[in-house]
């Protein structure tokens, strides 16, 4: 008999569980405080294809000759690196996803 | 702001300063010859150019640009006696620029050099950041 806990027992633990750090209290309350780490990647996501756009836009205006070859030059190259750094944090989240997948449950 | 990226945008504003000053430099050797068609009137006088700082007061960055593009009003034109020249004076001599070639020649060799070293400096700074996103795979 005494192998079995009393539900008071249980719930009185759960419930110091949550404020205890780290708990899912203490992580509502940082999410209102701080930016998630999905709108971080969102905006990150969202800087990169507009420094793409903007890119591309020169390239454009470049090919007419209204902008020096120089300024496409430097856009061409701000976009490589930015494109590059997408490609490589897009791999790291992929990598992420697939290592929870194929955790054991 | 990203230093890296800064030096990029640094160097690049060296690379036009450096294009700019070239430029003039072209424009004074290809005027070199270039005279008045009028007696008393004066020839082609070189150019100058000066550059200045340029901070950028979101960043703080110190870019460089042109300053002034200026006449060279000290140095004075020389005579060439030419005497069925249209601007010759009376007793034949004709006012011919003031662009010295051997100057000429120096400033295009230090633009050039200038050019070049923005460009590795950009290059570095480039390729440093290439390799820190690198480090992600």
């Amino acid at each position: 008999m005494d192998k079995l806990i009393s539900t008071s027992l249980v719930n009185s633990a759960y419930g110091n569980s949550t404020r205890l750090k780290g708990g899912p209290g203490e992580t509502e309350a940082a999410e209102a405080a701080r930016v998630s780490f999905g709108d971080m990647v969102r905006n990150a996501a969202q800087e990169s294809v507009q420094v793409i756009r903007d890119a591309e836009q020169v390239q454009h205006v470049g090919l007419t000759g209204e902008v020096s070859a120089q300024k496409v030059v430097e856009a061409t190259l701000e976009m490589e690196t930015t494109l590059k750094l997408a490609v490589s944090v897009r791999d790291k989240l992929v990598e992420a996803y697939q290592q929870i997948m194929q955790m054991p449950v | 702001m990203d230093p890296l990226k800064s030096i990029l945008q640094i160097s690049a504003s060296g690379m036009l300063a450096q294009g700019e000053r070239l430029k003039v430099v072209s424009e004074n050797v290809a005027n070199a010859s270039s005279t008045a068609m009028n007696p008393g009137e004066d020839p082609y006088r070189r150019k100058t150019i000066t550059f200045e700082e340029l901070i950028d007061n979101k960043t703080g960055i110190s870019t460089v640009r042109v300053a002034s593009i200026d006449r060279d009003r000290d140095t004075d034109f020389s005579l060439r006696y030419e005497p069925s020249h249209p601007a010759a004076d009376d007793k034949g001599f004709v006012k011919v620029s003031n662009v010295s070639p051997v100057m000429e020649m120096a400033n295009m060799r230090e633009a050039a050099r200038s050019y070049e070293a923005n460009m590795n400096m950009f290059e570095a700074a480039r390729r440093m950041r290439t390799q820190m996103i690198d480090l992600l795979k």
